[in-house]
């Protein structure tokens, strides 16, 4: 599998680590209702099909990336965007249009996942 | 009667060349451009193998990749390697062959008795017959099953050659380098893109050199030729013959394996013997071709049936005749050609035996002008010969009611080339696609949708004409190439003269009626599978074409079902009364063709299986003779034994040397991160459970880290160095999990704070001078600083210098003496660890491994990795006082959960054993006194050690209620080696109860 | 204070090795022992100023793309990503100078200067031994001269730098320089290769 990264460009999944389940939102730090905590701790909704991702650029820039994945067919749905204090830089490596099932014409945007400024 | 050699011919081999080879110890003689296959059918071979489960005679059936008999065992000694097919063993030299699964030779083999059993070795037998009579029946007859099992046997021998892996990217990757691949790679160069051509073979061309048409007035194979030629002119074209792209995956990644060297006695000086290739390529062209049909009749498999196109390719390339009286069986018009070909090339052909009653009428004047007996309408019944064809039944046939219409006749020959139509070979394609498409038209399956970036075209794609082909190849490789971005222009197409037919036009035909009885009918040649097997799985149940496969085995052997898949389930179609797409295929998964695990391994082997992380003081451990300690990546010392000593021994030792005096050890393979920002004080607050925020510059505290749900993650100090800048400690373990953690809070969860963190592990060299004479060692080494208890208190992290280096020196102890950390920059490691060495030769200071280092910390109780076990809570470990309740940090909402704050959950203890004996790490802790009364687990002990302090055998451990057990007997048992050792539970620290000694 | 003692020390044997074809090895393999590597990281507020400061500060303008660098031997700054950039230099003094000008509200410097070995291919093989570990695409177009990559060679977190087109300096933790040298002078043996001093 190969992952786009907004900073180093296409590379090798194995350069990434999974980052877990981007939908779930960690409780403020003053949430004192223990059930909302235990559902982050804890609840994931395991779709079968398109799911949101957070995934992680351990051997490469280290940065954090939030996609769209479909878990049957590994396929990325989305263009990979940067989470955290940079999640709006332009990026500097634009995919190539090297016309590969994930191309330009199918990236969409998808739910803001929480860390995106 | 046998094969031999023609005395002209042979487009591949070079007749100036002799090469000498042996096989099964005889010596014989070939051409340099031979396959092991077409030299032993020059050399009247006719014997090849034993089949693998009824040891019956086989031959060769063709003269590729798809072989499914004639497998050998290449070479020898290291070098040895099983079920190789010698369709695809390029001759060199000296080569040594054997064949297989016979004893004591392949003519006289006992095994052949299987045969006789045969109606008892069915489909599915071992389920059936060896159940019996108790369940632990089966591993009795395992014992004999195993030993008649397989085919070529391996060796023990470390293999001696070199194998790599080595990554490529191209815009345009074509696969296979027959008409419609040579077309493609061409259009794809000739716009400019990055293409990669893959041929399987040796030689590039595919089929053309077999074919009769002329190609821009030259021969097909002359063509082929000038075209590669013109190829290895462009810059932008890798040609990559003897390569087998085996797998498609994700994103376009492919996989192939290059046989650099297989076809030479020895590869050269550090080259390696295969490459594992990995190809990321912008788009696919798959023109792979397509692998011809046999057809199932009784005796099939007798060594003489061949493949009619594989017939056509020994006389052409190899100039070897695959008999003295050839038949030709098919049902379609190409084997015709095939037939007239070899009659030109002075081969004799009996007779060509046409399942149809009315072929093309040119095609008869033909055969008649050579004087072929043409039999149209009928086809062969049963091959008889036992070790060698001597001749074929035939009999009319009646394709409506699919059996036979007149009595057989007896036909002589030698050998029989049978075509029963083509496959597509769309297996690459099938990988990344989805289920493939049959067509009616041609009786095949061709690819399905793409889900990747491909594009088949060619015989793959179900054109088998040599026109249609030519075009198709341009079409994709331009299309491609279009799609990267680089605009073609229309590459002109060769003038093609003299076609062939393509053989779609054809009967289906794939089993024909036994003349009595059932039969031996052969489907799958290499798993000796029957149709009768196909049949008995159905009536058994397993009707799926994914249960046939499973339950007959038929398409599981080396060859993947390459000339038996379709056969199969042709029969599994017409047992079932259905059709055969309704049938279906089985999924084709990589790799296409077996991949040897040393070019999947490539150099990743022995000591460089996986890296090794080395300390900056490394070399001096293992100067001094150190058992160095694999810890994750890192070596680490474990013991510096003297003379006589064991590991115990010198571990007691160490400690003691400590507790006595002074020791030093390093440390440096602790995560350290630099977390630096104007909102750093806040960041740690959140992340440490206990207080941080107010931590002093010149300070350094220990920490302890939870996970979200409340449980202990990590523990080490944090140092304040500034205002804004902090070295943070992890345990070596979690180094780089500590770090992620980091990153993802500062990346998602509170992405506003103004913090970095930066791993610099690498950066320090640290050591830990830990003992009474800590301090004096110390001030003897530093130039500068002040070391005394005032200036640099317990906890204080000051900077200074040691022989002129800077350093870092922490006040810190592990062990609960008094000790401090020294931290030099990584390359100073060295030197400052041997000027701490001279400094504390006056009171006789030892070096330390982390066997002494983990005895010291469990004499104080100190909890390390065996502790913090992803089980145990801050309360459980006695550290409940640093889970602050005034903070919130990661953590710290889940901690009042009622599971763990559960009084009777197990909770930190010492341990002494009562007996002497040494207690084990892990071992459960039990009431009763026998095997019999023991009752429940009470807990777990988790680290163990002979403490020279109190001169007893100790440990921590986790036992419910904790210390409310004080005083209490109980056992620590290890059942899987019969241990129990009883033990007193006392409070977890042994030594220095007041901890006063690091406070001095 | 010059007995620094570097990773590769006594195993990196000056040398040829391997097979040499008429034009001898078609690798050289050195270490190189920069005085100065830095890691700078401004937060979003503070980028600009803090690359005009680089820029003034070093001479060299800050490459505005991810993934290059500038400068040459004597100084090079790289940029890593947004508001990340790593300085290479052969003056020491470097980082001391570069703290005064940049505080920690402006950015955070973390000093790497041991924390990595550095280890230089160059020659006409340069290219194909290191495709047999890393999986980048290395022809110019993709990767031209001046590229920085920061990826792994078989597990190793590695930067690559191509200073030229076979030219590359190889950054790696300390700690795996040995078993990445042994790596890559295996690597090499194919093609040749001689073990320079260190530069």
């Amino acid at each position: 599998m190969r992952i786009y990264c907004p900073i180093c460009g296409e590379r090798d999944s194995s350069e990434f680590t999974y980052g877990g389940d981007a939908t779930v939102h960690r409780p403020a730090m003053d949430e004192t209702d223990v059930e909302a905590w235990c559902q982050y701790v804890y609840n994931r909704k395991n779709p079968r099909g398109p799911m949101l991702e957070y995934w992680h650029h351990t051997q490469g820039c280290r940065a954090w990336l939030v996609l769209e994945r479909d878990t049957v067919t590994h396929k990325i749905l989305s263009q990979p965007r940067l989470v955290g204090p940079w999640a709006d830089q332009p990026a500097s490596n634009p995919p190539t249009d090297g016309g590969s099932d994930t191309g330009s014409a199918e990236r969409e945007r998808v739910s803001e996942p929480v860390g995106a400024e | 009667m046998s094969g031999y050699r023609l005395s002209s011919g042979g487009s591949q081999i070079d007749r100036s060349r002799r090469v000498r080879f042996s096989f099964d110890g005889r010596d014989l003689g070939g051409f340099a451009g031979d396959t092991l296959a077409s030299a032993l059918l020059a050399n009247e071979q006719t014997l090849f193998g034993r089949s693998f489960k009824y040891h019956r005679p086989r031959g060769v059936l063709s003269a590729g990749a798809e072989e499914p008999s004639a497998l050998v065992t290449m070479r020898g000694g290291a070098r040895v390697e099983p079920n190789t097919k010698a369709t695809m063993v390029e001759l060199y030299e000296g080569l040594e062959a054997a064949s297989q699964n016979r004893w004591p030779s392949l003519r006289f083999d006992v095994l052949s008795v299987n045969s006789l059993f045969g109606n008892f070795l069915t489909a599915g037998f071992y389920y059936k017959t060896f159940m019996g009579p108790t369940r632990k029946s089966w591993m009795f007859y395992e014992h004999f099953i195993r030993r008649a099992a397989g085919l070529g046997a391996g060796g023990f021998e470390a293999d001696p050659d070199r194998y790599e892996g080595l990554h490529a990217h191209c815009d345009v990757l074509v696969v296979g380098s027959g008409p419609t691949g040579l077309m493609a790679a061409r259009a794809a160069a000739v716009s400019g893109a990055r293409v990669i051509l893959a041929e399987e073979m040796a030689q590039l061309g595919g089929m053309l050199p077999n074919e009769s048409e002329s190609l821009d007035g030259m021969g097909a194979g002359d063509w082929a030729k000038a075209t590669v030629a013109e190829l290895s002119t462009y810059e932008n074209v890798t040609l990559m013959p003897r390569t087998t792209v085996y797998g498609y995956f994700d994103d376009n990644v492919m996989a192939a394996v290059e046989r650099v060297a297989d076809h030479v006695p020895v590869p050269a000086e550090n080259t390696p013997r295969q490459r594992h290739w990995t190809i990321r390529a912008k788009q696919v062209v798959i023109a792979s071709g397509a692998i011809e049909r046999p057809v199932v009749f009784d005796g099939n498999d007798t060594p003489g049936v061949m493949l009619s196109d594989a017939v056509r390719s020994y006389a052409l390339r190899f100039g070897v005749a695959a008999g003295r009286k050839v038949i030709v069986f098919t049902n379609n018009d190409r084997a015709y050609h095939t037939a007239l070909r070899l009659a030109d090339q002075g081969m004799t052909i009996r007779a060509l035996v046409d399942a149809r009653w009315a072929p093309p009428q040119e095609l008869v004047e033909a055969l008649a002008a050579r004087d072929i007996e043409h039999f149209p309408g009928h086809v062969v019944v049963k091959a008889e010969g036992g070790k060698a064809l001597e001749g074929v039944h035939i009999a009319p046939y009646d394709p409506h009611t699919k059996r036979l219409k007149g009595s057989p006749r007896w036909l002589t020959t030698d050998a029989l080339a049978v075509s029963g139509g083509w496959s597509p070979a769309i297996h690459l394609a099938s990988h990344a696609s989805d289920r493939p498409e049959f067509r009616e038209d041609i009786q095949a399956f061709v690819p399905g949708a793409p889900e990747q970036a491909w594009r088949a075209a060619g015989a793959c794609n179900g054109d088998f004409g040599l026109a249609a082909c030519l075009a198709a190849g341009a079409e994709a490789g331009a299309a491609a190439a279009g799609d990267v971005g680089f605009g073609a222009t229309a590459l002109p197409l060769p003038s093609v003269e003299g076609g062939e037919p393509d053989g779609s036009a054809m009967l289906p035909l794939w089993e024909v009626p036994a003349i009595k009885g059932r039969g031996k009918k052969f489907v799958d040649l290499q798993h000796d599978v029957t149709a009768e097997d196909v049949r008995l799985a159905q009536r058994e149940g397993f009707q799926s074409v994914e249960h046939l496969k499973r339950y007959t085995t038929l398409g599981m052997a080396a060859d993947q079902g390459k000339t038996s898949n379709i056969n199969g389930l042709a029969i599994m179609a017409e047992t079932r009364g259905a059709t055969i797409p309704e049938v279906g295929t089985t999924r084709f998964r990589p790799p296409y063709n077996p991949v040897s695990l040393g070019a999947i391994a490539g150099r990743e082997i022995g000591a460089h299986f996986r890296p090794v992380r080395l300390t900056p003081m490394h070399d001096w451990h293992v100067a001094q003779g150190a058992d160095m300690l694999a810890a994750g990546a890192w070596l680490r010392p474990r013991v510096y034994r003297q003379p006589g000593e064991s590991v115990t021994d010198a571990y007691i030792r160490e400690t003691r040397a400590v507790r006595d005096s002074v020791g030093i050890v390093d440390v440096s393979t602790l995560g350290k991160i630099d977390v630096q920002g104007p909102d750093a004080a806040e960041f740690l607050n959140r992340v440490y459970s206990n207080g941080f925020a107010k931590l002093p510059v010149g300070k350094a505290r220990y920490g302890l880290m939870l996970r979200e749900d409340g449980i202990v993650y990590d523990d080490g100090t944090t140092w304040r160095l500034s205002e804004t800048q902090y070295l943070m400690t992890t345990t070596t373990a979690n180094a780089a999990g500590v770090l992620t953690h980091l990153e993802h809070l500062l990346s998602i969860v509170w992405p506003e704070l103004r913090v970095q963190v930066t791993s610099v592990t690498e950066q320090w060299a640290g050591m830990a001078v830990s003992g009474p004479n800590a301090r004096r060692t110390l001030e003897a080494a530093v130039d500068d600083m002040d070391l005394s208890n005032e200036a640099l208190p317990f906890m204080g992290v000051r900077p200074g210098h040691l022989g002129s280096i800077p350093v870092l020196i922490a006040r810190l102890s592990f062990s609960g003496e008094l000790a401090y950390e020294v931290y030099a920059e990584a390359n100073y490691g060295m030197p400052v660890w041997e000027k701490v060495l001279e400094a504390g030769k006056p009171y006789g200071i030892i070096a330390y491994g982390t066997e002494a280092l983990g005895a010291l910390r469990i004499e104080k109780g100190h909890v390390a990795g065996p502790e913090l076990d992803g089980r145990t809570t801050a309360a459980d470990l006695g550290l409940g006082g640093m889970a602050s309740r005034k903070k919130h940090y990661i953590g710290s909402m889940m901690l009042d959960r009622e599971g763990l704050t559960d009084p009777n959950r197990l909770k930190l203890v010492g341990l002494v054993s009562l007996s002497g004996e040494s207690i084990r790490p892990g071992s459960q802790l039990v009431e009763g006194a026998t095997v019999a009364t023991s009752g429940p687990s009470l807990g777990h002990v988790s680290s163990t050690t002979y403490s020279p302090a109190l001169e007893k055998q100790v440990a921590l451990g986790l036992v419910e209620g904790g210390l409310e057990r004080t005083g209490h007997r109980l056992y620590a048992i290890y059942p899987l080696k019969g241990h129990r050792v009883p033990v007193e539970i006392v409070e977890p620290v042994f030594f220095d109860k007041d901890g006063s000694r690091m406070h001095v | 204070m010059s007995e620094m003692v570097y990773a590769l020390a006594g195993h990196a044997q000056p040398g040829i090795f391997g097979n040499l074809g008429e034009a001898g090895p078609a690798v050289t393999l050195s270490e190189v022992r920069p005085a100065t590597v830095l890691q700078v990281g401004a937060w979003p507020q503070t980028r600009a100023a803090v690359e005009s400061t680089l820029t003034s500060f070093l001479g060299l303008s800050v490459p505005e793309a991810f993934g290059m660098s500038s400068g040459d031997e004597a100084t090079t700054v790289m940029t890593l990503g947004p508001g990340r950039y790593m300085i290479v230099a052969a003056d020491a003094g470097l980082r001391d100078g570069l703290k005064e000008q940049l505080d920690a509200e402006k950015a955070a410097i973390t000093d790497l200067g041991h924390a990595r070995t550095v280890l230089r291919i160059a020659g006409p093989a340069a290219t194909k031994v290191l495709r047999k570990g890393l999986t980048l695409d290395l022809d110019l177009g993709a990767f031209p001269e001046r590229a920085v990559a920061q990826t792994a060679i078989h597990h190793i977190g590695t930067l690559v730098h191509r200073r030229e087109a076979e030219v590359f300096d190889l950054f790696v933790f300390r700690g795996f320089a040995l078993s990445f040298w042994e790596w890559l002078t295996d690597a090499s043996l194919e093609y040749g290769y001689r073990v320079a001093d260190p530069v």
